[in-house]
């Protein structure tokens, strides 16, 4: 019999030996001479932390009592695996090229470096984690008391669950903190841990094949044991199989411990392409055995406790060596999953809550080398102690009730909550962050409602009413049976409604919200992670990614400008489209494009920094391109002002032109008019002089004399009245007098008043029937146009049977009174100056005109809303008088 | 409307070398027929559903042992 000191020699000495082999990787690892220890072999061993002491001891338990259930927690990670190329080699890809450290840092990187996600995925982990390392000091004080109570020794197994807990943080905290590795990558402890894994194959395999060759005689007398079995009455269940199948299959992406040895500690990408099909294998050769051992054990010890099959089964038949071997390899299963689980959590830990709080408390400038380096690993250790003193705790609390068997996949559904916002970061641009919380929290509480909590059992943590009725009697709510849809088994339950509730969130939150710029970027860098870096490549040289280069030359020079640089370049390699290959030309033209706006030093440290290769500071270039577009704005703004005084500059010229324009036509004016009142002036002074110097004047020259200074007072009072009048009409001051006249009697009027007796004969032409129109206007001022045009006939037309004709025509949209005489008529030239003022044609000086008898007219019609225009080529001076058609009211 | 980033038609080999890509990333859905062929008939834990599940499993472990040797049998050369 093995005593119970020999058993605890032996697990020391076999952690001594865990120690050799990680201090011997770790130096090798330090020496540069990686070696062997970075082969696939290595790699797809280390995977087997999946394998835990739960599946260890518990796959032989699950076996009998559910018969072949028990492999879908195999056949998952199986699918996951051989479909390597589509998944994981994405997710090694990613986690190479942003330094992924955890699955949470995979979460919060993918949605703009969010502290928010990473706190939530963290917090998932460690209540996820929590319950499953107690699990694993369960196991190990277990198979310790099946020891002792085959030795018959009463120990208390309960001190043996601290001392492994306490040996596992020392180990973990000098192997998985040695160093502060930017890649987190841990040699001796991945190197130990493969080492396990040979362990615990070679153990179960050993007790598989005593089972099957030796006890029961054979392949086909096995198979036989099992047709007569109570294993074979277990029950398929289609529901339970595949849903157990995609379960095992998400957790074995999103457990924390499988992401640290899977992603992280993954040294080279086509490692995946062996693993792809050794890692299966190591399933298969772990669960090949499960029902033959767990038929054996059935038949020979019916009452005995199935989970520890793997050692009664020996020690019932005497085998001490074996079932010392057995758990050996139950041992390793359990410490190597605390060890990596620890890590995997420390990690998280310390680089998503403990150091976001430290920095933000600190609000100093820290840096980078000194004492955060120092923070971060006492924030390691201090972590790991933690979570394994977590594991602990609840182990004593539970008091290793059945209630913690139960835990595994409870844990399970509570990690595949990840799930989708993992899935939908890798594959789908559009995912938000705001989505990924939305969905994380809504999955992480249903889990917490329909899962987690049911599965201490009715009435520990919620009231068995809350199972039978739901919390204040709600039904839709009943933790077993949310919706009120009954008839589902628990597990699949809790696994269907968490899930879907946890995607559809997701995806609605995301659809209906915006991503940060961040956000965008990081999709991108995730979703077309294969579309930038070609395998052969490489990572270490770095890669400028053109589209990355798109992006951030669109933020600075517009998008128009940067497609076009692109393109143009693009079109020069003779590439269609926008990505031209990423050549020292093309950066060296987009530097100088980018300069252009931002200065060439930055410029230059932008490209240089995402041609480095090494995992771009996007957060860094985000704030140089926003810096960059204030300073753009700001220019635009100037510029927009410049303009503006340019503008008024422009008006302010014309304005100055206009008045100097007034100011000539001013002088013009006044050069006239003195010229116009000086000529009378000068006569009657003439003439008055003489008749008051000479007496003795012939009483016929008074009478002359007196008679022109007469007309020339005369003439001077007539422009001084045409002044006025020019200046009240130019003014705008005149009032008019509008009401309904005839137009025919305005011109009977006018015709009549221009009849100065003694004057040489006009002969009028009329059609008197066609003036008869009704109209809206003011007949003084429209009679004295008429007046005036008459007036100016009788004047100036030279023909010797004077003659005016004088034609009414109505069009609908107005009256036009035409006045044409038989004379000579206007120069062209003169055409266009005979309604200026003083534009009297200067041969034709007549007395009793100051020439501003059309300008008056013109003025009038203007007020009057009409016109009056010059006709040429109706064989005389015809002017043509037109008047809006107001009708009358 | 962005253009293709890479050839539409490649040569023999680059054929080959994207129908086992094809092949890799059809192999989930091949391993989840095969995994869920069971519950067409099983409806108990038989030795012929045993059998059937170990056999299909490691059929599958041969051939994307297969399809994951050819991968970088044919990803040599370029590297």
């Amino acid at each position: 019999m093995l005593s119970f000191n020999i058993l605890v020699a032996v697990c020391l000495g076999y952690v001594a030996l865990l120690f050799l082999v990680a201090y011997l990787a770790d130096r090798r690892a330090r020496a540069g001479r990686l070696g062997w220890l970075r082969t696939p072999l290595i790699y797809t061993l280390s995977l087997s932390i999946y394998c835990t002491a739960w599946t260890f001891y518990g796959a032989v338990g699950y076996a009998a009592r559910s018969g072949l259930e028990f492999v879908t927690i195999y056949l998952g990670p199986t699918l996951v695996m051989i479909g390597w190329w589509g998944l994981l080699r994405r997710m090694v890809r990613i986690g190479r090229a942003e330094r992924i450290t955890s699955i949470a840092d995979l979460i919060s990187s993918r949605y703009g470096k969010s502290t928010l996600l990473g706190v939530v995925v963290t917090v998932l982990a460690v209540v996820g984690t929590t319950p499953y390392i107690a699990l694993q000091l369960q196991s190990v004080t277990l198979s310790f008391s099946v020891f002792l109570g085959d030795a018959g020794q009463t120990e208390a197994p309960q001190e043996i669950g601290l001392w492994v807990t306490v040996g596992l943080a020392i180990f973990t905290i000098v192997f998985g903190t040695r160093n502060l590795d930017v890649n987190e990558r841990h040699h001796g402890v991945v190197t130990a841990i493969a080492f396990e894994a040979v362990v615990k194959l070679i153990a179960l395999l050993a007790v598989g094949i005593f089972v099957v060759f030796i006890l029961a005689g054979g392949v086909g007398p096995t198979l036989d044991m099992i047709a007569a079995s109570p294993v074979q009455d277990r029950p398929v269940i289609p529901s339970r199989w595949i849903t157990l199948i995609f379960l095992s299959a998400a957790a074995f992406i999103c457990l924390p411990r499988m992401f640290q040895v899977m992603v992280v500690e993954n040294p080279e990408e086509h490692h995946l392409s062996v693993a792809g099909w050794a890692f299966p294998l190591y399933l298969f050769l772990m669960s090949l055995f499960v029902i033959p051992i767990a038929v054996m054990g059935l038949s020979l010890d019916p009452g005995g406790n199935p989970d520890l099959f793997v050692l009664t089964v020996p020690l019932s038949q005497d085998r001490q060596g074996l079932a010392m071997l057995a758990f050996l390899g139950g041992f390793s299963s359990a410490t190597s999953m605390v060890i990596v689980a620890a890590i995997a959590l420390s990690i998280m830990v310390s680089n998503h809550v403990v150091t976001p709080i430290w920095l933000s408390a600190r609000r100093g400038g820290a840096s980078i080398s000194g004492d955060v380096r120092d923070v971060i690993i006492l924030s390691r250790r201090i972590s790991i102690g933690a979570v394994l003193a977590l594991g602990y705790l609840y182990y004593r609390l539970s008091g290793g009730s059945t209630a913690l068997a139960a835990i595994g996949l409870v844990a399970f559904i509570g990690v595949a909550q990840v799930l989708p916002a993992l899935l939908g970061g890798l594959y789908w641009r559009g995912a938000t962050r705001t989505g990924a919380a939305c969905g994380l929290v809504t999955g992480f509480a249903v889990w917490i409602w329909a899962s987690f909590l049911p599965s201490f059992g009715e009435g520990a943590l919620l009231a068995s009413t809350v199972f039978s009725d739901g919390p204040f009697g709600i039904a839709m709510l009943r933790p077993t049976a949310l919706f009120a849809i009954e008839g589902f088994d628990p597990l699949v339950h809790a696994v269907f409604w968490s899930l879907a509730l946890n995607a559809m969130v997701f995806s609605i939150v995301s659809l209906i919200t915006f991503p940060s710029p961040m956000e965008r970027l990081q999709g991108v860098a995730y979703v077309n992670i294969f579309r930038h870096s070609e395998a052969a490549r490489g990572w270490t040289g770095g890669a400028a990614e053109a589209e990355d280069l798109l992006i951030m030359a669109q933020r600075i020079l517009g998008s128009a400008e940067a497609q076009s640089l692109f393109s143009v370049s693009a079109a020069e390699q003779g590439k269609s489209g926008y990505l031209p290959d990423v050549t020292p030309d093309f950066l060296e033209r987009l530097e100088r494009g980018l300069a252009g706006s931002v200065g060439s030093a930055t410029a230059h440290a932008m490209i240089s920094q995402i041609t480095g290769g090494v995992s771009v500071s996007v957060e860094d270039l985000m704030r140089v391109a926003d810096e960059a577009q204030q300073i753009l704005e700001y220019s635009n703004q100037l510029e927009t002002k410049s303009d503006e005084l340019q503008r008024t500059a422009r008006q302010l010229q014309l304005a100055n032109e206009k008045l100097m324009d007034l100011s000539v036509q001013k002088d013009g004016f006044l050069s006239q008019i003195s010229h116009e009142l000086r000529t009378p002036m000068t006569s009657i002074r003439s003439f008055s002089e003489i008749l008051m110097d000479s007496d003795n004047i012939a009483p016929e020259d008074r009478q002359r004399y007196a008679s022109v200074i007469f007309d020339e007072t005369q003439r001077l009072t007539r422009l001084l009245d045409d002044l006025l009048d020019l200046s009240v009409l130019e003014n705008g001051q005149v009032t008019l007098d509008m009401v309904d006249i005839d137009l025919r009697e305005v011109l009977d009027k006018a015709v009549a008043t221009s009849q100065m007796p003694g004057a040489s004969d006009l002969e009028i032409v009329r059609s008197r029937a066609e003036e008869q129109i009704t109209l809206r206007s003011d007949p003084d001022r429209l009679g004295q146009v008429f007046i005036n045009l008459i007036t100016n006939a009788r004047k100036y037309c030279e023909a010797d049977n004077p003659c005016l004709t004088i034609k009414v025509n109505a069009a609908s949209d107005g009256v036009t009174v035409d006045f044409i005489d038989n004379g000579a008529g206007i120069p062209a030239r003169d055409e266009t100056l005979i309604f200026e003022k003083f534009a009297r044609l200067s041969h034709e000086h007549r007395a009793g005109s100051a020439g501003l008898g059309l300008a008056i007219c013109r003025e009038i019609m203007s007020r009057l809303g009409g016109a009056i225009t010059y006709l040429p080529g109706q064989g005389g001076a015809a002017f043509r008088v037109s008047l809006p058609r107001i009708d009358a009211a | 409307m962005r253009p293709p980033s890479e050839p539409l038609f490649v040569a023999r080999r680059g054929y080959r070398r994207r129908r086992l890509e094809d092949a890799a990333r059809l192999m989930p859905l091949l391993g989840a027929i095969v995994l869920g062929t069971p519950l067409l008939w099983a409806t108990t834990t038989t030795r012929a559903t045993i059998v059937f599940v170990f056999v299909g499993w490691a059929a599958l472990i041969v051939i994307s042992m297969l399809i994951g040797r050819a991968l970088r049998h044919s990803d040599k050369p370029d590297a």
